[in-house]
């Protein structure tokens, strides 16, 4: 007994054991803002990620703009007949705008649910091991971010806010493995809306599962998915994806859908913050 | 001079290697997944495998504090696991170097060796605190294969330039030994 405690090797080995599963836990309670410390070597980091992602960005922003330019034409003719479209279609939103308009004034109603205000960021670095599935922001809590605000990229829901620094930010995508911070409540708006909710993502096919489908109207292959803006900071209206397959979950009892992403989950480099204005009842 | 070269240099060559992962898998993602299983590009372990080898152990170990935690904060915001994943292959390669000389491909085959503890140990510890659900199998199967086929082609092409950049940090130093003992040698 004596022994042991007079190994010096054997006592290092102790307390270096203790403080690393004391500093892993206190790092995993989940907190509003984070230690001093961290934040500022996280921003640190974050800048000096810029001077790497910067030339980069730009490049691959040159070859996109080529790339671009060779099939100008083909786009054109498309666009031209969509045009032609968008004119009728512009004509019936006006229409429906102002009588939505109209309605909510009729109804008293302050902000609904499809309001937002959007912040636009460049993405800085991505977690190398993605066992957390982060991108890292450079938009912080200085330009108004806020832990759980969801984040899009192109035409698509990519995830939501999980750390905010000053002048950077970390975002979780939907593609994590962690089941607990993924969940998204959505929904399939046909005849009848469907509601349910977006708890994992299949690797190896590329899509997201919807699950807890209440309803038993019968969805159709193509439909558009969507958030519901029920629960959390998420407002209603933003695309996930389309529907792609539709089956039975592991019991045989609910529907479960499988959701092709809008958005590229790994190619993304410009990201949309969005900032729900109607305020949750957490808040 | 000397003692600012010491310093400076294993820094540089530490904070890029890191900032350089994550620009690789934010932009490069597409590519990263191959057929045979996700490449998680390790340049950050390569360069400080590297580094132990050359400096001085109680260096080494602040250093891998320090960029441990920085990794840890940076990239996941869980502390802890490359501050313990650096500080273990630090050890390991500071009992290692007393026998092995670190040439380029004796390099290229120890990483692959130190790599494997990285990855089983950090998949552990995701796997204890559960934020991940894979079983070993498949992680063997679609990480650890690709991600050490992929570091040790890293470590062959950049192993070179990165043994002559921290070589440069001690070369000065062992003219400078030799200049003080020609001086002493000349008092004498």
């Amino acid at each position: 007994m004596n022994q042991f405690f007079t190994n010096k090797k054997m006592i290092i080995l102790l307390i270096s054991v203790i403080l690393f599963v004391s500093v892993l836990s206190l790092s995993l309670r989940s907190s509003e803002s984070n230690p001093f410390l961290q934040q500022v070597t996280n921003d640190v980091s974050a800048v000096m990620g810029r001077a790497f992602s910067r030339p980069i960005n730009a490049v691959t922003g040159l070859f996109d703009s080529v790339s671009d330019l060779q099939n100008t034409y083909e786009e054109n003719q498309r666009l031209k007949v969509e045009i032609d479209r968008i004119y009728e279609r512009q004509a019936e939103l006006n229409v429906l705008r102002d009588e939505n308009k109209r309605l909510e004034e009729e109804l008293n109603l302050q902000s609904s649910l499809t309001d937002y205000r959007t912040i636009s960021g460049t993405v800085i670095s991505r977690s190398p091991d993605t066992w957390i599935d982060q991108i890292i922001v450079d938009r912080g809590s200085q330009d108004g971010v806020e832990v759980g605000m969801p984040v899009m990229s192109g035409n698509g829901l990519i995830g939501r806010i999980s750390e905010v620094n000053p002048t950077s930010s970390k975002v979780v995508l939907l593609t994590n493995v962690d089941q607990t911070s993924n969940r998204v409540s959505s929904e399939i708006v046909m005849d009848e809306v469907v509601y349910g909710l977006i708890s994992g993502y299949d690797r190896e096919t590329n899509r997201l599962i919807m699950s807890q489908i209440t309803s038993t109207t019968e969805i159709e292959e193509e439909e558009l998915v969507s958030t519901s803006g029920l629960g959390g900071a998420i407002p209603r209206g933003l695309v996930i994806g389309e529907v792609d397959e539709v089956s039975m979950d592991s019991f045989g009892l609910a529907q479960q859908v499988y959701v092709t992403p809008a958005a590229d989950f790994n190619n993304i480099r410009f990201v949309t913050i969005i900032h729900r204005l109607a305020e949750s009842e957490a808040d | 001079m000397n003692q600012w070269k010491k310093v400076i240099i294993p820094i540089v060559i530490l904070y890029v290697s890191l900032l350089v992962d994550g620009t690789i898998t934010s932009f490069m993602m597409n590519q990263l997944q191959t057929s045979f299983g996700l490449m998680i590009p390790r340049l950050f372990i390569l360069s400080s495998i590297i580094l132990a080898f050359h400096l001085e152990p109680r260096h080494m170990y602040s250093l891998s504090l320090l960029f441990g935690f920085i990794y840890d904060s940076y990239y996941s915001g869980v502390l802890g696991i490359y501050m313990a994943v650096l500080m273990i292959l630090t050890y390991v390669i500071l009992h290692i170097r007393r026998v092995i000389e670190p040439h380029l491909l004796i390099l290229v085959l120890l990483s692959i060796i130190l790599l494997t503890i990285n990855e089983f140990f950090v998949f552990a510890i995701y796997r204890v605190i559960d934020l991940t659900a894979i079983s070993a199998q498949t992680f063997m199967a679609e990480r650890l294969g690709a991600t050490l086929t992929f570091n040790a082609i890293l470590m062959l092409v950049l192993g070179y330039p990165l043994i002559k950049a921290v070589q440069f940090i001690n070369k000065d130093e062992k003219e400078n030994s030799k200049k003080t003992q020609r001086m002493l040698n000349i008092r004498k």
